[in-house]
């Protein structure tokens, strides 16, 4: 047994202690930590053979009987030198306030009964100097992972919402805009405007405290908007989710037109009927007993069968117009033509329509207006009017019709209006009367193809004109048509 | 009765110093130097002693995964500090436990067990806070109160009408103390524990037990705050044995000095409650 190693001399504790706790701030893993206390504590005693234990795990062989020791020494916190077998075994407990570390264990060869004091009491100090530091290190390390987790959850997430078809974007009441996933950018880059209409629904989530939901148009799309208030302990966040719902609205669009075209058809065949079945009547009247029927009884029955058959024509001629509107083929004859004209003709056309339909009837020019020169088609115009006139006779639904044609000058053009003192257009429906197939809830019994309107409004378009609505009581038609030539200004 | 501070010194100085054996055992724990063969040689030569200490260090108190045959293992094994301290406690229990008091208010029995419990809470305390000085906690626990068991010996009438003032008051027996005209307990054992030849590390714990905020050195505000954390642990588990008729009270200073929050203080109870179930062999030492 070695005694005649030369111990160290404690004389110089302190500059050994700096040094040694220099060597441990350099240690950049536990056991680094440890094999530098074991260098130490060689200093002291004459170690033959070491091993640890860290965190449940060993390093170096240890017998059971010494793992036993080891986990004695660590449960009472003390430093001991314990004979096992023909050894003896320094014990060295790793230790914090916070937890149990584990132990380091070293064969000493020196005589045990020679062992002084106070290289214990230095082994005590530099044990729990040792153990301080890999607490230390175990602590940022769990921390570090921690981190990491964090951040990989992170990750996850942010794939998961990358991966849907919503786009998502969430707002904080600071900082604006704190998380988007990659639809929303993509998005945003093909529709900029939408940017204002999500602020807005984020701005009424945040006041309101509650979700809100809507749908809108931006550049001809549509999209459902979602926001969600989330109280999160970094603050309040709103959370709105987007959806291109374009394809789902264009859907519904198509299968609206579908069943009004079913409709259409069924109108169409009791128009073409009605008609028809008068035609057929009278001329087998006709044929059958000709030779006993009066002149006047005659002529009232061809008078009757060239009305109907008018009438007829007129349908077709709609339904002819109209598939030119649908196919954009519908010719226009322009020319510089005076609308005070034109509305003195329709007028005086219409005007024993109005007799036999018991409708007072005017037509209102300003003294001052001898003429309104514009760009048309004359016999498109008279068409349209036409049109607006018999509409106005037709759904009337006063007990003293009364409809009026008038006519002002703008700066830039004509305003042309028919008016009647019928029941006003229900606000909903003034988009809508101007669709394809459309009929107002008005309409009941009274006979019409519901293309009218929507004939009426393209050709006012390819005039450069516009149609619409007036807000007023009764109901009245009104449309535009610019002064300047633009044909020749286009030339 | 005597009353003045020159009759209870002379009563004091009556008490026996302790033998050789346990004079050089307190005087070569206090030198760095010295071997465990040495200290072995010493506590040999009182063979009584030898054969309690080793029954001692065998015990559940200890739990070694082996037995320890002969005492300069046990010194190893245990250290040089716990050893001395077994002898220390021994002497005290012998020197004076051993017989019965002639109070009629507390009984030798219940003060030893104050004195053994606020020991074995010192090393729960320890552990909790990151103390390595263990060993030197452990014997000041052991020895705080002998201040009292001295004057309950000398003063049997005088301890006995302090506690029921004690009693009827619902005061700790410390606040009791200073409602009397009489040397208190902590000046008996200062004065004891110096005669003794004890080292600092033990009398000035003893002495600020309860007045850590006293204590000017700071190398011993740790060990100070934590004999008294365990002096109020112990009267917790059981507040009459130290004469105290109302819970005492941890001072801010000790608090916040150990950086004690609820849960911690909590534990330290349970967990000398724990260690105490394991330390028959002391209260019957």
């Amino acid at each position: 047994m070695s005694g005649e190693k030369t111990k160290y001399e404690l004389s110089n504790l302190p500059s050994f202690l700096s040094n040694f706790t220099v060597k441990l701030n350099s240690a950049e893993m536990p056991e680094k930590c440890v094999e530098e206390l074991i260098d130490a504590s060689k200093n002291f005693f004459s170690v033959e053979d070491y091993a640890y234990v860290i965190k449940d795990q060993s390093h170096g062989t240890i017998k059971p009987k010494v793992m036993a020791m080891g986990r004695w020494v660590l449960e009472k916190k003390k430093i001991s030198v314990i004979p096992v077998d023909d050894s003896a075994f320094l014990f060295l407990p790793l230790f914090s306030r916070r937890h149990d570390i584990g132990y380091v264990v070293m064969r000493i060869t020196d005589d045990i009964g020679n062992l002084k004091m106070k290289y214990m009491d230095v082994e005590s100090l530099l044990s729990f100097e040792t153990s301080m530091v890999i607490d230390n290190m175990l602590l940022t390390g769990e921390l570090i992972k921690k981190n990491e987790y964090v951040s990989e959850a992170r990750a996850y997430l942010e794939n998961v919402l990358n991966s849907l078809k919503y786009a998502v974007v969430v707002a904080s009441v600071r900082k604006g805009e704190e998380f988007s996933n990659k639809p929303y950018k993509e998005l945003i880059e093909k529709n900029k405007e939408i940017v204002n209409y999500i602020e807005d629904i984020s701005q009424e989530s945040l006041i309101y405290r509650k979700e809100v939901s809507r749908e809108v148009e931006v550049n001809q799309s549509f999209y459902s908007l979602y926001a969600v208030p989330v109280q999160l302990s970094s603050g309040l966040k709103i959370v709105i989710s987007i959806q291109d719902i374009t394809n789902t609205k264009e859907l519904e669009r198509l299968q609206k037109i579908d069943k009004m075209k079913d409709n259409f058809v069924a109108t169409i065949s009791h128009e073409l009927k009605t008609p028809l079945a008068a035609i057929l009547a009278y001329s087998e009247t006709l044929l059958e007993s000709a030779e006993s029927i009066d002149t006047d009884t005659l002529k009232s029955f061809a008078k009757t069968i060239k009305n109907e058959s008018e009438h007829l024509a007129n349908i077709i001629e709609e339904m002819i117009n109209f598939s030119k509107v649908s196919s954009n083929s519908l010719t226009m004859a322009f020319g510089r033509v005076d609308l005070v004209k034109i509305l003195k003709d329709t007028y005086d056309g219409l005007k024993i329509n109005a007799l036999s339909n018991n409708v007072k009837f005017s037509l209102e020019i300003p003294e001052d207006l001898v003429n309104a020169y514009v760009t048309a088609d004359p016999k498109r115009i008279i068409q349209v009017m036409d049109n607006l006139v018999s509409n106005a006779f037709k759904y009337n639904d006063s007990k003293t019709p009364e409809v009026k044609i008038n006519i002002r000058s703008e700066d830039e053009g004509y305003i042309i209006s028919v008016w009647d003192n019928g029941s006003p257009i229900p606000a909903e429906e003034r988009e809508k009367i101007f669709e394809k197939f459309y009929r107002g809830s008005n309409s009941g019994n009274i006979s019409g193809t519901g293309l009218g309107l929507t004939i009426v409004k393209e050709i006012i378009d390819l005039h450069k004109g516009k149609i619409w609505i007036d807000d007023v009581e009764n109901c009245s038609f009104s449309f535009f048509l610019p002064k300047r030539d633009w044909l020749n200004i286009l030339k | 009765m005597a009353s003045t501070l020159a009759d209870v010194l002379k009563e004091i100085d009556s008490i026996p110093v302790p033998n050789f054996v346990v004079t050089k055992v307190i005087e070569l724990a206090s030198k760095p130097d010295v071997s465990a063969a040495e200290l072995t040689s010493i506590i040999e030569k009182d063979p009584n002693l030898t054969v309690r200490i080793m029954k001692l260090a065998n015990s559940a108190y200890y739990g070694l995964p082996q037995k320890i045959t002969n005492l300069s293992h046990a010194i190893m094994i245990l250290g040089f500090k716990t050893l001395r301290n077994l002898v220390i406690g021994v002497y005290t229990h012998d020197a004076f436990f051993s017989f019965k008091l002639e109070t009629t208010k507390v009984s030798s029995e219940d003060l030893w067990w104050h004195l053994v419990s606020t020991a074995i809470a010192t090393e729960s305390v320890s552990n909790a806070t990151g103390f390595i000085n263990k060993e030197e906690a452990f014997l000041a626990g052991m020895l705080h109160d002998i201040g009292k068991v001295i004057l309950a010996k000398l003063f049997p009438k005088y301890v006995d009408a302090l506690i029921t003032l004690a009693s009827a008051r619902s005061l700790t027996y410390e606040q009791a103390e200073k409602e009397m005209e009489f040397p208190d307990h902590v000046f008996v054992a200062k004065y004891l524990l110096e005669k003794w030849k004890f080292p600092e590390i033990i009398r000035i714990p003893v002495e600020f037990h309860h007045n850590p905020g006293g204590v000017q050195d700071e190398s011993f505000k740790d060990i100070t705050a934590i004999v008294h954390a365990s002096d109020v642990i112990s009267s917790i588990l059981n507040q009459k044995a130290a004469g105290n008729y109302t819970l005492p009270i941890m001072k801010k200073e000790a608090w916040t000095y150990l950086k004690l929050n609820g849960t911690t203080f909590l534990d330290m109870i349970k967990s000398t409650r724990d260690s105490m179930k394991k330390s028959d062999s002391f209260f019957r030492i």
